[in-house]
């Protein structure tokens, strides 16, 4: 076809006439207006459409190359498109590969469901021969390392991104043989993910990591959480690190250390995610570690209790700052607990996730004792329950023991909550008030509008803002009065 | 305020921060200078002109990528997920889409480039041969050995 479309006329009258409609219609297409776009374009825009699922992905690709024969020569002239090879079928394994030409690949070994194993296997053999063009790597659990590490490997130069997950641990023997299998690290390295199976932490392959996933590692032996966090030591240049479900079937070493081991100092982390992990050994972990101020911290599921993941006052204060520098604090009480800081740019700082088991008024204890809020100029507190007059009076004295707060917000409470603003004691400067889907009756309001504005004229601060969303014994009316009083009121219907 | 002229002599005077989201207008500034010569834009004509100015007004006070974001661009695995504002703007018909494409191009607009392209990625997803062949009046060309040899490679897809 490629010949024959820039054939002169004289020798396109040799053609077969089969060829000739082609030609003919070639030069139709060029009448229409997606010609217009030059190759690179469409090459561009092929390149854009990426499936989540693989099969989707091939069929996007094979559909491609099957339009017309120009659509056909762009895809097939850009490896970039066919570098995410996963092991569905042989044949179409290998097309990919020599379609993708020199291009760096993007390899995932993971059970799809249909192919063989013996396929599969094959599938990985040929992948091998072209390891030195990975650029990230995904070992499912199907794959045998033992196998893999009686092979002789290319060396995988370019390899950036490295998952190795394994479900059952011993049964395909992910740790020591996975060791095997990587006896040099791959220079580039910079993200690694361990589902199921720890390589020991002497392995070089933890150095220079910039990301760093551990899920579902069973850590056996005492020697093995000194080990965990040696991989910490040796990636000084972490930037994330996720810790998840780590399973310890050992002791978990109290905080204090006597002689104190040295701190873990990971001074470029910008996010650190621990979940489904013992408490103790989240604190023990957070406890061993000096971070940057600006890492974020999140803990998901699998907290019950706040207080217990929380290393020393002093350590959060010094070492973890991000825990301790909150200028708003949001609080959440819905079918789980949620405790989340941000600065007053509102970028967040730290959140923290719990299950209901604990007693909710010592999370309010907590604020601003074990947790450190020296900062602390905003509140907001969001409940999906009735609340008891222990927690209200847990929240006055959170509020009471953080006078300079100026902003506070409750969402979805009701009036026992609320009359904590009626003892003027309370956040004495408070600026902005903002309550929403909350039960009060107006005069209540008033009241505390009442007494928290100063007036006009006054060099004191007191109450400027209110906002009044969707309360629903509050009606419009409730504006002009409130505005008497000099506040600024934003009301929002019931 | 810079002048710029279609290729269908039409002028456009544009604040100077909406006509630097062109690459290729921002160089040209640099180069001249101040200066009250009207900037010829030969590839483009007024319509589409003023499409991809709403753009980079709409877009002006927004940090432009940088060499660094670009590279890693083009090793990040990309997506089709595309700004509300920006799927409004880019809802228009197949030829103002591909004319809006060539403009990005040719104006050096990489991320009006890149919504243009992720338009048309999203309108060929999941599609058949036939169906993207449909929506823009493509002809099969293939010769019948072609044909054969695409039916070999495709042969995989027909049972699943």
């Amino acid at each position: 076809m490629a010949s024959a479309q820039s054939s002169p006329t004289n020798e396109a009258q040799q053609l077969k006439p089969t060829e000739l409609v082609a030609v003919t219609r070639s030069h139709q297409n060029q009448s229409f207006p997606i010609h217009c776009l030059p190759d690179e374009i469409l090459a561009s825009i092929f390149c854009c459409v990426e499936s989540p699922y693989y099969v989707l992905h091939v069929r996007d690709l094979l559909a491609f190359s099957s339009v017309c024969y120009r659509w056909r020569s762009i895809a097939l002239e850009c490896p970039r498109l066919w570098t995410r090879l996963e092991p569905l079928q042989r044949q179409l394994f290998e097309l990919f590969l020599s379609r993708s030409k020199q291009a760096l690949l993007d390899v995932k070994f993971e059970d799809c469901g249909s192919i063989a194993e013996t396929n599969f296997q094959e599938c990985i053999l040929l992948a091998l021969s072209h390891a030195h063009r990975w650029q990230t790597c995904f070992f499912g659990r199907l794959v045998r390392f033992e196998t893999l590490a009686s092979l002789p490997l290319e060396s995988m130069p370019l390899l950036e991104v490295l998952t190795i997950v394994h479900t059952t641990p011993t049964s395909r023997g992910g740790g020591p043989a996975a060791l095997l299998f990587f006896p040099i690290h791959p220079p580039r390295l910079s993200v690694l993910v361990l589902q199921g199976s720890f390589i020991p932490s002497t392995h070089p392959i933890y150095t220079g990591l910039t990301e760093l996933t551990l899920r579902g590692i069973r850590i056996l032996r005492p020697s093995l959480i000194q080990g965990l966090l040696h991989v910490f030591v040796a990636s000084p240049t972490l930037l994330h690190l996720r810790l998840e479900c780590l399973i310890f079937s050992c002791p978990i070493p109290p905080e204090s250390i006597h002689p104190p081991t040295p701190l873990i100092h990971l001074s470029h982390l910008q996010s650190l995610y621990i979940a489904l992990t013992p408490t103790r050994a989240t604190r023990y972990i957070l406890s061993r570690l000096a971070i940057s101020p600006s890492a974020r911290i999140n803990f998901g599921k699998g907290n019950s209790d706040m207080l217990a993941i929380l290393p020393s006052r002093d350590h959060i204060q010094t070492y973890l700052p991000t825990l301790s520098s909150a200028f708003a604090l949001r609080i959440e009480l819905t079918r789980l607990i949620r405790v989340s800081g941000c600065t007053s740019e509102h970028e967040k700082l730290f959140k923290l996730q719990l299950d209901m088991r604990q007693e909710l008024s010592s999370i309010f204890t907590t604020l601003g004792t074990a947790l450190p809020t020296p900062s602390l100029r905003s509140v907001s507190l969001c409940s999906s329950y009735i609340i008891s007059a222990t927690i209200v009076a847990a929240v006055a004295d959170l509020l009471a023991r953080h006078p300079d707060i100026t902003q506070l917000a409750f969402e979805g409470c009701d009036q026992p909550m609320l009359q904590i603003l009626l003892d003027a004691s309370i956040c004495p400067r408070l600026e902005s008030l903002r309550i929403s889907k909350c039960l009060l009756k107006a005069d209540a309001l008033v009241e505390i509008v009442r007494l928290r504005t100063r007036p006009k004229g006054s060099a004191a601060h007191g109450l400027r803002r209110l906002i009044a969303k969707g309360c629903p014994q509050l009606d419009s009316g409730i504006s002009p009065v409130l505005q008497e009083y000099g506040v600024d009121v934003e009301y929002e219907g019931k | 305020m810079v002048n710029l002229v279609t290729s269908d002599n039409e002028s456009f005077t544009v604040e100077k921060a909406v006509a630097s989201r062109s690459v290729l207008i921002k160089n040209m500034l640099e180069d001249v200078g101040e200066s009250d010569q009207p900037i010829p834009l030969p590839n483009v004509t007024a319509s589409v002109l003023k499409k991809v100015l709403e753009y980079c007004d709409h877009h002006k006070n927004e940090p432009m990528p940088t060499s660094e974001d670009l590279a890693a661009e083009d090793t990040r695995k990309r997506t089709t997920d595309i700004g509300e504002w920006d799927q409004k703007f880019i809802q228009v018909d197949q030829e103002m889409l591909f004319e809006i494409i060539l403009a990005a191009n040719y104006l050096d607009i990489k991320p009006l480039l890149d919504v243009g392209c992720k338009t048309v990625a999203n309108m060929i997803k999941g599609k058949t041969p036939e169906e993207i062949r449909k929506l823009f009046n493509i002809v099969n060309d293939f010769t019948p050995e072609e044909e054969a040899q695409i039916k070999k490679e495709n042969e995989w897809a027909e049972d699943r």
